[in-house]
């Protein structure tokens, strides 16, 4: 008896050595100094504004290794001393074309992208700007750095914080609440390891203020290892001419679940439905995790490419925007099918996945909603 | 990076003249303090939490409530468990969050992304994972702040705002939690403790 405590002495010490031990490099002066930094900012700001209701957001972000970026409100704007050389670019083949979204993809070869060759230079690190597109929903970035041999880290490993100002007003001054706005910036993978997409929503369907249908985007980006941020300016427009928007307001109610489709919106590059639900007996919202999936008469489903939900702190109402592929063609009826995740007991709040390791979700068919679409044209 | 040689001694003696030097308002020196407990402080979240990015983020904020609050520390704690303390707190806090499904989104298919990219490196943690996920929040916290700092029980106690008995007890229940399916090696040690081997 005595031998087996200290043999599990032993294999329990060697547990603990092992997790003592565990290998990992890690840096985190510089981020955690910078987020200190600018959250002084914000909290000598709000000092002197009275207490609003904590807005909550809610993020859909789909498989393919997509982050988010947070960001905070900074009253200064550190002058920034630009980089040293804009140089011509070349570029062989558009990122939005190899690895976007399928809208992406259709707006680079519908030319409704604006195509660029803007970059900036600091301590041998060379950022680019080759496309962007601006649709009212969504604006996508299409970034490359400079090719390195026996590079190991990709683009999206090396940048550290993105901040953006469009027309030199931050991003977050354009969300409904601007003290309480999360992060609402995507970075997915591009077509390579040196590129990436950068993506963020207009938020006017949730009461943000729209972008202007042309501005000045300033993107400034931290890449790991160099001080300063790269800077590069982008000019940003809507080009997109065919588009149909409908507020149909139809609700449905099923149990405890009030649900309202408010607005859809075609692009050619984006739908995007916009939902109100309400938990009637005012349990917390956020818990319910619905989703919705869209398919036109032919029965064709579209992807979902990402969404941005608010609600109020336990609050049972929250309005959110779906995205997803564009339609070839306005559809002659969609059907939009609202679904709730499965959850495992445990660990608790991790989905249930099926045998394509998609999580498993089921539908509510009482909250069905069809809709004959009749187009403008 | 140089503080992490000395001995527990001297590296406690620096630790204080640094903390009362951030007192007197020279914020840049807490850089030294992030670089000396950034990685026992990034395992420890990142054990308890399961997720590397979110550890990550953690552990930030965690150095951040420090030095925000440092004017508030005193000695009548070290630093580090003080640390500890600001660190068990913020992870609570995430891990109340997640359950509530606040994080579904964006916490679940980060965690899916990244387990298909980073395969190779989850292979040393992936056993600790494993058992760790046999004990409650209290017993791998004890676990951790033994395993990460080798703190006695009664630090931990401190830190843990518990009684040295209930931690003891603790640590007596998730040692057999853990022992009891581990039969890894127990045949071979055995025999050759009787062998004298």
């Amino acid at each position: 008896m005595n031998t087996r405590s200290k043999l599990e002495d032993k294999e329990l010490e060697q547990l603990e050595r092992l997790i003592r031990e565990t290998p990992i490099e890690i840096d985190l002066v510089n981020r955690t100094m910078n987020k200190y930094e600018s959250s002084r900012y914000t909290k000598q700001s709000e000092s002197s504004r009275t207490s609003k209701k904590m807005r909550q957001r809610v993020m859909m972000i789909t498989a393919s290794a997509a982050m988010v970026f947070s960001f905070l409100f900074v009253t200064s704007l550190i002058s920034p001393t630009m980089a040293a050389t804009i140089k011509q670019v070349p570029v062989l083949s558009s990122i939005f074309k190899l690895a976007g979204d399928l809208g992406l993809q259709t707006a680079d070869e519908k030319g409704l992208s604006t195509k660029l060759h803007t970059s900036v230079t600091r301590d041998d690190f060379t950022l680019s700007v080759s496309e962007v597109v601006y649709d009212g929903t969504r604006v996508s970035i299409a970034i490359e750095r400079s090719h390195i041999e026996n590079e190991k880290e990709t683009l999206m490993d090396r940048i550290s914080d993105i901040k953006l100002f469009i027309n030199g007003n931050p991003l977050k001054s354009f969300a409904p609440d601007p003290e309480n706005s999360m992060n609402g910036i995507i970075i997915k993978p591009g077509k390579d390891k040196d590129s990436a997409i950068i993506e963020f929503v207009d938020e006017r369907n949730q009461g943000g203020r729209p972008f202007p249908e042309q501005f000045d985007l300033t993107l400034s980006t931290t890449i790991t290892g160099i001080q300063d941020p790269l800077k590069i300016d982008i000019p940003v427009e809507n080009k997109i001419e065919d588009y149909v928007i409908l507020q149909p307001n139809v609700s449905r109610q099923y149990n405890n679940i009030h649900f309202t489709i408010e607005k859809i919106q075609f692009t050619p590059i984006t739908t995007n439905i916009t939902t109100r639900t309400i938990l009637t007996d005012n349990s917390p919202v956020a818990e319910l995790t619905m989703g919705i999936d869209v398919v036109d008469e032919r029965g064709h489903k579209l992807k979902l490419s990402g969404g941005l939900g608010s609600y109020e702190s336990n609050g049972s109402n929250m309005i959110m925007d779906h995205r997803y592929t564009p339609f070839e063609s306005i559809p002659k009826t969609i059907t939009l099918k609202p679904y709730i995740h499965l959850f495992k007991e445990y660990p608790k709040g991790e989905f249930q996945m099926d045998e394509n390791n998609e999580p498993k979700i089921q539908y509510i068919p009482e909250l069905e909603v069809t809709l004959p679409i009749n187009s403008q044209k | 990076m140089t503080v992490l040689h000395k001995s527990k001694g001297n590296l406690n003696l620096d630790i204080k003249s640094i903390v009362e030097q951030v007192q007197t308002g020279d914020i840049h020196a807490y850089t030294e303090i992030i670089r000396c407990f950034q990685k026992p402080i990034y395992i420890y979240c990142y054990y308890l939490l399961g997720n590397k990015e979110e550890a990550e983020d953690a552990s930030q904020d965690i150095f951040i409530k420090g030095l925000e609050n440092i004017s508030n520390f005193s000695y009548t704690v070290s630093f580090s468990a003080w640390l500890y303390k600001i660190a068990h707190h913020h992870c609570i806090d995430l891990i109340k969050k997640k359950n509530k499904g606040f994080k579904f989104w964006t916490g679940f298919k980060k965690d899916h992304a990244i387990n298909h990219t980073h395969r190779q490196e989850f292979e040393y943690d992936d056993f600790i994972h494993e058992l760790l996920e046999k004990l409650n929040v209290d017993e791998r916290r004890i676990l951790l702040l033994r395993s990460i700092e080798e703190y006695s029980f009664d630090e931990i106690a401190s830190i843990m705002e518990l009684k040295p008995t209930t931690v003891r007890k603790k640590y007596e229940r998730l040692r057999k939690k853990l022992m009891k399916e581990n039969k890894l090696g127990g045949d071979i040690y055995e025999h050759s403790f009787k062998t004298g081997g």
